[in-house]
């Protein structure tokens, strides 16, 4: 019936080459950084017996615009599962992540469906955006599976009375206080001058993320009586920022707390220079990258974060962070892109004790198990501890014993300074953050 | 003959009434079985089938390339939500003042805009939908910006239009989505609908013979903006949650345009065609896919389009009707001659 | 008085870019009337290119265009004969259609291959500035400028000129009429957009030197080039760049004046506005309602 000609015959060579191209592409791999021989992820399609493993599904965005992040929160999941099955697993029962890839909260919802009803996991770890989180927890606790949150901070996630769901990572409200905090309790006290003379300049990409940290810092700097001049939101896909620069220019803001993510930070930085605007600190309210490291060199030293916890952050605080950092060089061969991956790892950590506690997958065990946890900060590799806020609070799920830490580049190394226990040793500040 | 005999005798309409209905089976028993991702599946491809359908009225029969439709999925969406978070109001009230909003606005965009032709037309409309998502990021105070705003979730049934069992929204979908199609076969035997042909075909011919351009694909517009402005509040109700950048997304506009143009552009069955076939695609192919190499779902979903448009190139509902009748004429010319050699 | 002077300058310069893009896309679009979507993509080809240029040869971008133009106008040609040629003659709506799917191969493409890091390429004078006064000038953003110049003249020149430029002309204004005239459509339509596309090589390669480097890049600047080249005329070079400028001085003012999170929404709206009353854009010829 399909005579070759024409367009089908184009449309034929066209198949050919890209069957060719795919099939050479999967092979190599590209140059992506690899998962070797990852026994411990699936994408559900081998439907394993369960008696011997323990399934638990998997859900951020690996597509799409939060691609990056997304795959680096991964990571840090599948490096926990590795490293507890070669202890054992749990109870003997060897981890098995069951994949989803969820760029946007449509995609959020079916796919969660689909690991729910089609693989039929119990719990579900995620998500890193703030909008997939929101939407596959709302899937989850409908049909009342546990939704373990590790990544997304936007507050109201937690705002809904979710009986099964639980946030062990930081809220936005705490990368928004924390940078406050830092302006307070750090930069004020170098510079040598009262908070409140200094003008605070709020800017941030305007997505769920870095909306819900602006806000965090705005509010607490309010009601410390700061003067906080500029607070502004920008697209994370502009194509330049200047106006904006020059805006805060002209406002002569003292501090900047912006807020961003990888392009446009970069950019952010870079249009800075160019037009010459130095306020005395910077301090960035979360993803801390190398990139900015591997764009502004020996400068990046002096540049202020409120993040997770960073790799470099007091070991005898963090217990299993060094395990981290050796394991992550052993695999990937270099230093951690970002904090989060050690953010999933703490939690997922956390999970598997629950786990291992409640004796199965329950999810109404798991939650019990959950909510009667009582950690007191550093307990986990992020220095956090664990305690859920209760049935019957506003944020119930919420994981009270977790914030975002203040952190440094030093020597051209991310390291922490705030608080105090989680001090790397030998960190020191640079104010003004001259250029 | 009756449709029956017509069908049995007739090997081309067979195959694909077989088909199609191995297909339906395929989604649906799972469904009727339990299987919530099928059902979710089923829910979307109604509702995106509903939301293609829509835009069919103006882009298939009318030609008008709207860019920009999701405007009225996120106009309706937030319309009932807003409504229901801030004043309580019922989502049911809330559907009649999403359409009412959509159609209002699709005079006000529609009105200047019409004066545009082809692609100009189509960038004012992709300008109108960005414009409206930006304002939906920048304008916490009505909208509570990027964070978005759930449903209330804390009550089921259907007065609350939040329901436990996903068939219920199935249901929902499925209504309005025969509904829309019911619409669509009344404008596509009156005059509206000839005079929306007319004016595709050719727009200043049509002018010439007494055609009021301007009235007509306005009239269009309305409709279609109203039912797309429904299917984007149960749509709503089924994620639970909207944001700027899931109900305003350029991507759910030229979606929208994509399974009209795939099913068969300007006929009644194919925008819903596109969609039956473009949602399960996306989402199995993710399912198999979605865990291995970062992207490769993406590009062999992107692949298959591709093919598709080149082997297809009329989309598919039309082609599939060539075969069927192309298959009749030559079992004609078949059927004389075999009555001449006496077979049975 | 200062800042209104970097303002502006600021906007001429983001102008620059946006112009550097709407080049390409304006010869494509006014000559085939093809609505692409994957335009962004190419650019984004362009600038991984340019990065293994400048990784594996150490060649500087702006010397890499030399390679990049050609290679990127190979690849136009591939792309425009196994897709885009056998549907040409349909409806618009199905090449728009295919667009879209190019674009979403090549971006999941890209990220399946060069995974989703950010790349930025460091060059010695990445921050340096041109000082005028006690304005600075991004250095990078003037050479960028500086390219669109140039490219803009050599194509005006190419298209006044050359047979294949008078060719291409001579279709975008009455397809049957230069058919008739001996020219040959199929392949005018072909050169056109692979001249289009490796324009956008070209504009891809500078700005490899402004921004970072990732499978999303193209999307950055998705609408705006669409809008610069409908506001300069569709196939008008001079207008793109017009156009271009525009949209970056109004990009720049309203960022000032207004919360910066507007900023897109105020061109976007004065160009629904530009459109309402010059439909053919501000440079365009006079055809009724931008004609079909």
């Amino acid at each position: 019936m399909l005579r070759l000609r024409g367009s089908k015959l184009n449309a034929l060579t066209l198949v050919l080459l890209l069957c060719f191209a795919v099939v050479s592409v999967v092979g190599c791999g590209g140059d992506q950084s690899k998962t070797n021989g990852d026994q411990t992820k699936t994408n559900g399609n081998q439907k394993s017996t369960g008696d011997d493993v323990i399934r638990i599904g998997l859900l951020y965005p690996l597509t799409g615009s939060l691609a990056k992040l997304g795959q680096e929160e991964q990571k840090g999941a599948l490096l926990a599962a590795e490293l507890r099955n070669a202890k054992g697993g749990i109870n003997g029962k060897k981890i098995e992540w069951v994949i989803g890839d969820a760029p946007d909260p449509q995609a959020a919802v079916t796919e969660t469906e689909r690991l729910i009803t089609v693989e039929k996991v119990d719990i579900i770890q995620g998500s890193y955006s703030s909008g997939v989180a929101y939407a596959a927890s709302a899937v989850a606790e409908k049909h009342k599976k546990i939704y373990w949150e590790c990544g997304g901070v936007a507050d109201n996630i937690t705002q809904r009375g979710f009986k099964y769901l639980f946030r062990f990572g930081q809220t936005g409200t705490s990368n928004g206080e924390t940078a406050i905090k830092l302006v307070e309790d750090i930069v004020a006290k170098e510079l040598n001058k009262d908070v409140k003379s200094l003008k605070i300049g709020i800017i941030h990409e305007d997505s769920a993320f870095g909306t819900s940290v602006a806000d965090g810092a705005e509010k607490y700097a309010k009601a410390q009586g700061l003067n906080v001049v500029i607070r502004e939101g920008y697209s994370m896909n502009t194509k330049d920022l200047s106006s904006l620069i020059l805006k805060l220019k002209k406002a002569n803001v003292d501090i900047l707390v912006p807020t961003t993510y990888v392009a446009d930070g970069l950019l952010l930085f870079k249009q800075m220079k160019e037009l010459n605007y130095n306020p005395l600190a910077v301090v960035m309210g979360g993803n801390a990258i190398q990139d900015f490291k591997l764009a502004m060199g020996d400068e990046v030293n002096g540049l202020m974060h409120a993040d997770i916890t960073m790799p470099r952050t007091n070991y005898d605080y963090c217990p299993g962070l060094e395990e981290f950092n050796k394991e992550w060089m052993k695999k990937y061969n270099q230093e951690p892109y970002c904090a989060h991956p050690i953010r999933t790892f703490a939690g997922a950590n956390v999970l598997f004790d629950v786990i291992e506690q409640a004796g199965s997958t329950d999810p109404d065990k798991i939650a019990e198990v959950a909510r009667s946890l009582d950690l007191p900060y550093g307990s986990t590799a992020t220095g956090w501890g664990v305690k859920f806020a209760p049935e019957g609070d506003p944020m119930m799920g919420t994981n009270l014993r977790a914030q975002a830490f203040g952190c440094i580049w030093h020597d051209g190394n991310i390291e922490t300074l705030w608080p105090e226990e989680a001090a790397w040793p030998g960190v020191k500040t640079k104010l003004p953050w001259v250029r | 003959m009756s449709y029956l005999q017509d069908l049995l005798t007739n090997k081309a309409k067979m195959t694909v009434t077989i088909v199609v209905i191995a297909a339906c089976l395929l989604l649906v028993v799972p469904a009727l079985m339990g299987n919530q991702f099928a059902q979710g599946i089923i829910i979307l491809i109604l509702l995106f089938g509903t939301m293609t359908s829509a835009w069919n009225i103006i882009g298939g029969y009318g030609g008008q390339l709207s860019l920009g439709h999701a405007s009225f999925v996120g106009l309706g969406a937030y319309t009932a939500v807003l409504l229901a978070v801030k004043f309580g109001v019922s989502p049911w009230i809330g559907m009649l003042a999403a359409a009412m909003i959509a159609v209002a606005a699709a005079v006000i965009i529609g009105w200047p805009c019409f004066r545009l032709r082809g692609p100009f037309f189509a960038l004012a409309t992709v300008a109108v939908g960005e414009v409206l998502r930006i304002l939906a990021i920048n304008l916490p105070g009505i909208t509570f910006g990027s964070v978005g705003v759930s449903v209330n979730m804390s009550e089921f049934g259907i007065t609350h239009m939040v329901f436990r069992e996903p068939w219920a929204y199935g249901v929902l979908a499925l209504i309005l989505l025969v509904t829309m199609l019911g619409v669509t076969r009344i404008i596509e035997r009156s005059q509206l609908g000839f005079y929306l042909v007319a004016i595709r075909e050719n727009q200043d011919a049509a002018a010439s013979l007494g055609v009021n351009a301007a009235r007509i694909k306005l009239l269009a517009f309305m409709i279609s903006a109203a039912f797309t402005a429904v299917a984007g509040v149960i749509y709503a109700q089924y994620l639970l949650y909207i944001d700027p950048q899931t109900v305003f997304a350029s991507t759910l506009s030229v979606q929208m345009v994509l399974m009209a143009i795939m099913g068969g552009v300007g006929t009644r069955f194919g925008p819903l065609l596109g969609a039956a076939l473009l949602v399960p695609l996306d989402q199995y192919i993710r399912a198999y896919f979605g865990a291995s190499v970062h992207g490769l779902h993406l590009v062999i979903y992107a692949l298959i389009l591709i093919l598709v448009i080149l082997l297809i190139p009329r989309g598919i509902g039309p082609t599939v009707k060539d075969w069927i009748s192309k298959y009749e004429r030559k079992a004609e010319s078949g059927v004389t001659k075999q009555s001449d050699e006496g077979a049975a | 008085m200062d800042v209104i002077q970097q303002l502006v300058i600021n906007g001429l310069l983001t102008g620059g870019v946006f112009a550097i893009i709407a080049v390409g896309l304006t010869l494509i679009f006014g000559v085939m009337k093809i609505i692409n979507f994957a335009h962004g993509e190419f650019l984004m080809i362009a600038m991984y290119l340019t990065y293994w240029i400048n990784v594996k040869m150490g060649l500087d971008p702006f010397v890499a265009i030399l390679l990049i133009f050609p290679t990127m106008f190979v690849i136009g040609i591939v792309v425009y004969k196994l897709t885009l040629n056998p549907i040409i003659n349909s409806r618009e709506e199905l090449t728009l259609l295919m667009t879209v799917a190019l674009m979403i191969f090549f971006q999941n493409l890209a990220l399946m291959l060069w995974s989703a890091d950010v790349r930025s390429i460091s060059l010695p004078y990445s921050y340096s500035t041109i000082a005028l006064g006690n304005l600075g000038l991004s250095l990078t953003k003037v050479g960028t400028f500086a390219v669109t110049i140039a490219m803009a003249i050599g194509l005006l020149f190419f298209l006044n000129q050359s047979w294949l430029g008078r060719s291409i002309r001579a279709v975008s204004q009455n397809r049957d009429a230069a058919q008739l005239m001996g020219v040959n459509t199929i392949k005018t339509y072909m050169y056109a957009f692979g001249i289009g596309i490796g324009i956008v090589g070209v504009a891809g390669a500078a700005l490899s030197t402004v921004y970072g480097i990732y499978p999303l890049v193209g999307q950055q600047f998705g609408t705006a080039s669409f809008v610069v080249v409908v506001l300069g005329g569709l196939g008008n070079i001079p207008g793109a760049i017009l156009g271009g400028l525009l949209i970056g001085l109004i990009d720049a003012i309203s960022g000032f004046v207004l919360p910066v999170g507007f900023n897109e929404a105020v061109y976007l709206l004065i160009f629904i506005l530009v459109l309402l009353i010059k439909p053919n854009g501000i440079l365009g010829k006079a055809t009724a309602g931008g004609g079909r």
